[in-house]
């Protein structure tokens, strides 16, 4: 590549003269090159990363773009609206009953969420806060549960709840969820198994109750963990689909988001732009939720600490 | 002593508790005379229903009927199976009679017609047509209740512009018309078609039944068995291969893989099936399979409004299916007609009561005009009263069509809901997306298939 | 990860813990407090799986439409499974060539996305907020959003690639051959959940490895090859297996993804939709019952493969799987 001092500016090079400089000259001129090579590299990196991100946008920005067009020109090949129809952001609430879903939906994941998190924070408390007989055994067993395919278990768990008369209602979709969760307790008990043993001890000593301890002390240290499964709960109610299609799809009124928007089709005097625009209404809140609690989301999901 | 003597007081009642929670059949009355129905009806077809059944209620003092609506077929028939289910149930839907009746579910009520004194006179009372729909397996287990029609529409005004006065009344003079009125963009794609035997072209899933109604194909005991037609009446593989040359000749200049791609395209660029979009509307279709309730939007562009004059500017007509060549004489005339029925419940245990109520219900023209205007469902009841006072001109034809003989549905077999429709279907997509080599052999399997699915229902 | 306020930490005492309480000093065990805290998922771990395993395993020789009592049909469902039910095998395949094809896949796009967010210096929260977003998004609104952008006649991706020069695109959903592709891709669009964990797994691969590696010449491939891919392996290890579970269990997409187009062929219909189908359409629980059974046997056999051979080609840091 010819002289390395092609790298350094002449008046340098005029001043520095002499093998002690020529290794000066040698040392700066390889930084340089260096640094442009990192430039290099990081517009290469950036561009593919940037390439990758357009291909993720890509459906979000198109159904965000359909959601604005009129009927007919959706099922054109146009890409941009012409015009820009805003009102159907209000008229797919009088066309389908819209806000009916989303308070269903709303209920159920919170509901079910508040369930979880009540339920799952026990038991992951005693399997990393505590020594006993079993531990390990039982913590084996859940982590097995989470193994164990849904369809061996739904059908006679829907028989359960046929008859208890519990369908088509949306018991089936909440009180489950207060008899724990595998993945919370895991999630929640790596979490506490974190947290230094000197703290619980130091409690103890002074008397404390292991329920007060539990309540007062660990768990406000666990917030973040706790945010964690509180989320993902919440996220994984409000995109459930199977569940009601299980156990809500005879009651219309019972209908969830997920279960009105499958149904658009066959739903007079609703057309493919407004499939799009209801498709965004339903995916905003999860995705402005997003926005506002990626951190959490994200360590929660590197808490599952895949080394162990 | 005294604790345990308490602990198993309390489980005792903890279990009766348990057990009382767990009945679910609702409170049957005190009296014996109690007639129930079970229905799918609800909303405003519900409230007509009902009415209907306090007229009979009415004339009948001495009897307790009770109708359930908003109850789906498959329930009923799972409550009859068990022996928990009503008297009467209505199968609300075409095409599910021999799901009850040749599952058993429904009686025989041939004897109970037959009765000089309390009987029916089925053959002046009803259709023809709609009794031989309304029998499995020739055992009349059902009455008939309404209709669904299907019919063939077609754009008069596009039929017009390339110089045709009436609808096609052959398969053969159907594709002649089509390939006329076809036309192409500058990319080779379909512009406008003239009409399109396609699975699945609209959402309706039956485009294999009219297909085979064409044809005059049969779909049970081609040989007198309750065994299933597809492996052994030719009629289908005719209907098949004119439905593959049609798309060929029409769309594809010959060539089958070309015309089957642009179809393809052609039904993905479908205008929606709810309002003016529908590519009848547009004229991006000129002639169509569809049923008679659709009329009412593409008379006014709302599907629910029934009107003399039409509003929406598409001038259209209603005519019979066109059928192959050498069965204009004995088949035109005739669509697909489905009839929702009625019938008595294997266990019930008011049968006499059952069909007095059930005879009630099925000749009331009351109710059968009223259901007509609200629910588009022509009655089968041969009377005059069961027609609306005021149905417009443009919409005649669909009576004819009820009235000809020939406009049934398939015959029945204890199949699932729709089951071997379903199947046929699927067979009908794939078989005009080049994907099923030999037709003939295909059917034959189909009708193994549908002949093992009875077996294992019996 | 853990808070650790300041205050109340205290010097650890010697004589070694074990786990949590000190060994010199045992407090009494509290164990109705154990007990109550476990109480809500002894009784739904009772409930809702083991009771309902059980009967589910006795259902699946029965013949049971669910408001009759079962009736025992011993092996019947079996010889139909295997013999008479052409649906079984069509769904056994799909989900088997979906898995062969879409797990490997995923792990590989997965650890693409994340190494490629390990890169550069300024920004990665920003992309990696994107790459994470879809995954997010309700499976059935996905699914739409694809059924519009892939239609033959007026999606975008087909009039892009006709702009490219591909004369004749697939119609994907529409096409039996190609519907899977398409759901695939729907699947590797939803990548971001997979991603994060190989994220952590790359973030936390020893820098000092990486110097070694470089110090003795190692070419940028060399050092993922030696370096970065043995440590990630637990990652890996942990992706497939929850992939096999996950892809047997495959739904929603598929269902309202064939919803949306006539899937005449099946060609999108897996296992779990034929249980569904089986359960709750044709209302033979019995059926249905002996299906998720079969699937049980299958999911275990290819998990027991797994965790079989991972002692070959699974590096732990901390020697073993369970610490």
């Amino acid at each position: 590549m010819g002289s390395l001092s092609e790298w350094i500016p002449l008046q340098m090079r005029q001043k520095l003269t002499g093998t002690e400089s020529q290794h000066y000259l040698d040392a700066l001129a390889a930084k340089r090159k260096k640094k442009v090579n990192a430039f290099l590299h990081a517009v290469a990196q950036h561009a593919v990363l940037i390439s990758l991100s357009a291909v993720f946008l890509l459906p979000l920005f198109l159904v965000t773009v359909i959601s604005l067009m009129n009927h007919g020109q959706a099922q054109t090949r146009s890409l941009w609206p012409h015009p820009f129809v805003w009102h159907n952001y209000f008229d797919v609430f009088t066309a389908v009953p819209f806000l009916k879903w989303t308070l269903n939906t709303m209920f159920v994941s919170v509901l079910a969420t508040i369930g979880t998190v009540i339920s799952s924070v026990p038991p992951a408390y005693v399997l990393s806060r505590l020594q006993w007989r079993g531990r390990g055994i039982t913590f084996i067993i859940i982590l097995s549960t989470m193994m164990l395919p849904g369809q061996v278990t739904m059908i006679p768990v829907y028989i359960i709840f046929a008859k208890l008369h519990w369908i088509p209602s949306f018991l089936p979709l909440i009180v489950p969820a207060f008899f724990a969760d595998a993945f919370s307790i895991f999630l929640l008990r790596q979490f506490f198994v974190s947290i230094p043993d000197e703290i619980s001890d130091a409690a103890r000593i002074d008397g404390c109750s292991e329920f007060k301890l539990m309540m007062r002390i660990i768990v406000p240290l666990a917030k973040p963990a706790i945010m964690a499964i509180a989320l993902f709960s919440f996220l994984g109610s409000w995109n459930d689909f199977f569940g009601p299609l299980l156990y809500i799809v005879e009651n219309p009124n019972l209908w969830t988001l997920g279960i009105g928007l499958n149904s658009f089709q066959g739903l007079h005097h609703v057309e493919a732009n407004m499939m799009m625009t209801a498709s965004v209404l339903f995916m905003a809140p999860v995705i402005i939720l997003f926005f506002f609690a990626q951190k959490v989301f994200i360590e929660g999901i590197t808490l599952t600490g895949v080394k162990g | 002593m005294r604790k345990k003597a308490l602990l198993a007081s309390l489980t005792g009642a903890a279990i009766l508790l348990g057990g009382l929670a767990g009945v679910a059949v609702p409170a049957s009355a005190a009296s014996t005379r109690t007639v129930t129905i079970w229905s799918n009806y609800n909303g405003a077809g519900l409230d007509l229903w009902n009415s209907a059944v306090a007229r009979v209620q009415a004339a009948h003092p001495e009897l307790k009927v009770v109708s359930v609506g908003s109850i789906d077929m498959a329930k009923s028939l799972a409550a009859i199976n068990a022996g928990t289910g009503p008297d009467l149930s209505v199968s609300s839907g075409s095409g599910n009679l021999g799901w009850f009746c040749g599952s058993g579910a429904w009686q025989d009520i041939s004897k109970l017609a037959r009765n000089s004194a309390t009987g029916l006179n089925l053959t002046t009372t009803f259709t023809a047509a709609s009794l031989a729909a309304t029998t499995s397996n020739h055992i009349r287990c059902g009455l008939p209740l309404s209709t669904e029609v299907f019919a063939f529409y077609f754009n008069k005004d596009i039929l017009a512009k390339y110089g045709y006065a009436a609808p096609p009344k052959t398969t053969d003079e159907l594709t002649a018309m089509s390939k006329k009125m076809t036309t192409f963009d500058a990319n080779g794609d379909i512009k406008s078609a003239g009409f399109v035997p396609w699975a699945g072209y609209y959402g309706f899933a039956m485009d294999s039944m009219w297909l085979g109604q064409m044809f005059g194909a049969k779909w049970y005991s081609v040989d007198g068995k309750g065994t299933s037609g597809f492996g052994v009446d030719p009629a289908w593989t005719a209907a098949f291969n004119w439905q593959r040359h049609f798309i060929a000749t029409v769309f594809g200049g010959g060539d089958f893989a070309k015309g089957s791609r642009l179809v393809t395209k052609f039904v993905a660029g479908r205008g929606d099936e709810w309002g003016t979009s529908h590519d009848f509307m547009t004229g991006r279709v000129a002639m169509k399979w569809d049923a008679n309730w659709m009329s009412q939007m593409f008379c006014t562009g709302d599907n629910w409004v029934i009107a003399s004059t039409c509003t929406s500017g598409l001038n259209f007509g209603i005519a019979p299916f066109p059928v192959a060549p050498k069965l204009v004489s004995t088949l035109y005339g005739a669509g697909v007609v489905g009839e929702p029925s009625i019938g008595i419940s294997k266990g019930s245990k008011n049968v006499k009561d059952a069909w007095t109520v059930m005879k009630a219900l099925a000749t009331d023209t009351t109710f059968a005009s009223a259901y007509d205007s609200y629910g588009a469902s022509p009655s089968v009841l041969l009377s005059s009263l069961a027609k609306p006072k005021t149905q417009p001109a443009w919409y005649e034809p669909i009576y004819s069509i009820v009235k000809n003989p020939k406009s049934g549905y398939h015959t029945m077999q204890n199949t699932g809901e729709h089951q071997e429709e379903g199947l046929l279907q699927d067979l009908m997509a794939s078989w005009q997306a080049g994907q099923t080599p030999n037709i003939s052999s295909a059917l034959s399997d189909l009708g193994t298939q549908v002949n093992q699915i009875i077996a294992y229902n019996k | 990860m853990g808070i650790t306020p300041a205050a109340l930490f205290t010097p650890r005492r010697s004589g070694g813990s074990v786990a949590g309480v000190p060994k010199r000093k045992r407090l009494k065990r509290p164990r109705l407090f154990i007990f109550l805290c476990l109480s809500p998922w002894i009784f739904g771990m009772v409930g809702f799986t083991l009771y309902p395993m059980i009967a589910s395993f006795y259902q699946s020789f029965t013949k049971f439409n669910l408001i009759d009592s079962p009736k025992w049909v011993g092996l019947q469902n079996f010889h139909r499974m295997f013999f008479q039910d052409p649906l079984f095998w069509k769904a056994l395949k799909n989900t088997m060539w979906i898995s062969a094809i879409s797990i490997p896949l995923r792990i590989a796009f997965a650890i693409f996305a994340a190494w490629i967010l390990t890169k550069p210096k300024r920004g990665t929260n920003f992309y990696r907020t994107i790459f994470f977003l879809p995954s997010m998004v309700p499976a059935v609104a996905g699914t739409m959003v694809f059924a519009y952008i892939f239609n033959p006649a007026y999606g975008p991706v087909n009039r892009g690639l006709q702009a490219i020069g591909i004369k004749n695109p697939p119609f994907w959903f529409m096409d039996p051959h190609w519907s899977k592709w398409g759901l695939i891709i729907l699947g590797l669009w939803g990548i971001g959940d997979t991603m994060i964990i190989f994220l952590a797994g790359l973030l936390d691969v020893p820098r000092t490895l990486y110097e070694a590696a470089s110090l003795e010449g190692a070419s940028a491939w060399q050092s993922f090859r030696y370096v970065t891919f043995p440590m990630i392996t637990p990652v890996i290890f942990f992706s497939g297996v929850t992939g096999v579970i996950g892809s047997f269990q495959y739904f929603t997409q598929a269902y309202v993804a064939s919803g949306q187009v006539n899937d005449y062929s099946h060609s999108m219909y897996f296992y779990a939709t034929h249980i569904y189908h089986e359960a709750f359409q044709a209302y033979d629980m019995g059926y249905a019952s002996a299906l998720a059974w079969v699937l049980l046997v299958i999911t275990l056999f290819f998990t027991a493969i797994i965790l079989r051979t991972q002692k070959r080609w699974v590096h732990y840091p901390n020697g073993s799987l369970f610490k």
